[in-house]
């Protein structure tokens, strides 16, 4: 193995305190800043290389974003995905573009990686009032994507993971043009990596048109997929990040299991030892274990 | 006589007053005596109002899930997990085989069914729901887990509170149609929960995340005869009784294709929102529902669902407004 990493995606589960805090404060930002701060350190005690921003701050995966963006409100309560967690719906409502100022809010001082939904599953999980085709649609959101990841990449971020759960159960065959267009835009805007992660479902096409889009890594659910569903990604000139710690149970996992489904993949190219899904499925407290499980097998392999 | 009956899916915020003695009052006697007139005060104010199923509000529940998992013996709190924004749930683990430890629904049912003017409904939080919310880490699979709760737990809760009188039972499923590969799953735990039941049974499925597409082809399937469902939420506030009006609602044209021998209880209030429906807005969504599924004796009006997120205030504002919006609705159709 040339280079193994470790790092953890997406949104991490508030305190207990800070709970509390948000139930009983009326302006609690500069809490969720401080909470963010400290799971940064945690993620710096652990020898992680790669510094998350645990995106304390974010109410869901889409709410900075459409507060960011001009032409973009947000709506009713919607499931996301098969869990018991909900957002709410972006409604696209004019061409969106950039408010200057307010996702630097959001963002956590000394992260280098961090999380967006990818412009399909954006598009599939809002609703759209101004496009009326798909296909622009996703163009839309990607230019609008693709202008946040250059302003993050200002801020200091070199890894921007796109998450793209609707692969795995939204159709997506009639717009693969569109969106490796909009997955190039948004990697000509980063001046990092991008690595996009497919979890929840188990969809293969969607696997393997993800590993041949304009992205630098493929993040993989292991809960999901099967470690012979991988195997073609495996030296493909792709990155790889291993999903193999389940963000969506509190049973901890196996070390020794995980550490032999590593080392069986024979991965030459760089590794990531990550999540499969947020964190923000578990009580911190387990989150804060899952990390130092992360940590702690990336050590035992190293 | 009314041509649509009316009911509140269940829970309100609880008054401040009562929280504050719960947390200060040593003493178990009072505490139950601030539950027993919270639960009254509801009660009557449901009934004041004018809805036809009643309860009390839940005002001596913690949380559908939580009092649930507390009463359970096997499960095990490991803390609290997003619902949404800064709205969270605690949450347990499955650490052992579930079994009973208390009837945690008789005592409140005995109350208000003593005081009761209108009919008790009983919201009842069922097996498949209290699963899928769960950390499994004892059983070999999510069917055995909810398959011991359904059988060992939820049935017996049902019968025994049957035996206390119950005429009407609320199975709250908001999980139903959470994961659209499992109806078969659902259907069967749904069905081995109430059975040996005679009270009529109702259940409330919300936020489906389909608009109910993977629920409407198995309702033939379900052993209940009235579907709570959520509507409001994603409707325009237009005033109008056709499609382009009532967005929200579209999943009633299946309800009529599979359901046409089952009630529906139609959410008319969006319980996310402070926003007080006016009543011509509430006629609107039910004579929309009426312009669809024929039999207004078939359909109950209520709120998407609980209102314990709204306050006190603006949830008997939206219910006020609810029961005017009906008597229009019945006045267009007179």
């Amino acid at each position: 193995m040339k280079e193994l990493n470790t790092y953890f995606f997406g949104i991490f589960p508030r305190s207990e305190k800070l709970i509390d805090i948000t139930r009983k404060k009326q302006n609690y930002h500069e809490d969720l800043i401080q909470e963010s701060l400290k799971i940064i350190e945690y993620q710096k005690s652990k020898s992680f290389k790669i510094i998350s921003d645990p995106q304390i701050t974010w109410e869901d995966m889409f709410r900075p974003l459409a507060l960011s963006a001009e032409g973009i409100t947000v709506n009713g309560l919607n499931r996301y995905f098969e869990t018991n967690t909900f957002y709410k719906v972006p409604v696209i409502r004019a061409k969106p573009s950039v408010k200057e100022g307010i996702l630097k809010k959001y963002l956590a001082t000394g992260a280098e990686l961090i999380s967006f939904p990818d412009p399909f599953t954006f598009s599939c999980l809002s609703k759209d009032e101004f496009y009326g085709d798909k296909e622009k649609f996703i163009e839309g959101i990607g230019n609008l994507i693709a202008t946040f990841a250059s302003q993050i990449s200002k801020e200091g971020y070199r890894y921007l993971i796109l998450k793209g759960p609707s692969y795995g159960n939204c159709e997506f065959r009639n717009y693969e043009k569109s969106i490796k267009d909009a997955l190039s835009v948004i990697k000509a805007s980063f001046k990092g990596k991008v690595i996009i992660h497919i979890y929840f479902y188990r969809n293969l096409n969607a696997l393997n048109f993800l590993a041949s889009s304009p992205v630098d890594g493929i993040g993989v659910d292991m809960y999901s997929f099967k470690t012979d569903d991988i195997k073609n990604l495996v030296n493909n000139g792709k990155e790889l990040a291993l999903g193999i710690i389940n963000g969506f149970n509190t049973k901890m996992e196996n070390e020794d299991h995980i550490i032999n489904v590593i080392r069986s993949l024979n991965f030459n190219g760089p590794l990531y030892i990550t999540n499969n899904v947020d964190f923000e499925f578990l009580p911190q407290k387990f989150a804060l274990k899952k990390v130092d499980l992360i940590s702690k097998i990336a050590g035992e392999i190293s | 006589m009314s041509l649509f009956k009316t009911q509140e899916i269940g829970s309100l915020k609880k008054p401040s007053w009562l929280l504050e003695y719960l947390k200060t009052s040593t003493s178990e006697e009072d505490k139950k005596a601030a539950l027993d007139d919270a639960s009254f005060i509801n009660l009557k104010m449901l009934e004041h109002i004018g809805l036809d199923f009643v309860y009390d509000g839940e005002a001596r529940r913690i949380e559908m899930y939580e009092l649930p998992a507390k009463f359970i013996r096997g499960f095990e709190f490991v803390g609290r997990v997003r619902s949404w924004d800064n709205k969270y749930y605690k949450k347990a683990r499955i650490v052992d085989r579930v079994s009973f430890e208390k009837n945690y629904h008789l005592e409140e049912f005995i109350f208000v069914k003593e005081y009761a003017i209108k009919t008790p409904k009983v919201p009842v939080t069922g097996a498949y729901t209290l699963m899928d919310w769960s950390y499994n880490e004892y059983y070999n699979s999510r069917e055995d887990l909810a398959m011991d709760l359904a059988k060992q737990i939820i049935n017996r809760i049902l019968k025994e509170l049957e035996n206390a009188g119950m005429k009407v039972v609320q199975i709250d499923e908001p999980a139903a149609t959470t994961h659209p590969a499992e109806m078969e799953l659902f259907v069967k735990i749904f069905n081995e929960q109430v059975k040996g039941l005679n009270a009529k049974i109702n259940t409330h499925i919300c936020y489906s995340g389909d608009e109910y597409s993977s629920l409407m082809p198995v309702i033939p399937d379900l052993k209940a005869k009235h579907f709570a469902l959520e509507f409001a939420n994603r409707d325009s506030m237009n005033l109008g009784v056709d499609d382009a009006a009532r967005p929200g609602y579209r999943a009633l044209k299946a309800f009529r294709e599979y359901a046409s021998d089952r009630e529906i209880g139609l959410g008319v209030l969006d319980v996310h929102s402070d926003y007080v429906e006016p009543p011509e807005l509430v006629r609107d969504r039910i004579l929309y529902a009426v312009k669809i599924l024929g039999d207004p004796s078939k359909i109950y009006v209520n709120p998407d669902c609980g209102l314990r997120t709204r306050k006190r205030e603006i949830a008997f504002a939206k219910l006020k407004n609810m029961i005017k919006g009906v008597r229009l609705a019945e006045a267009a159709i007179r």
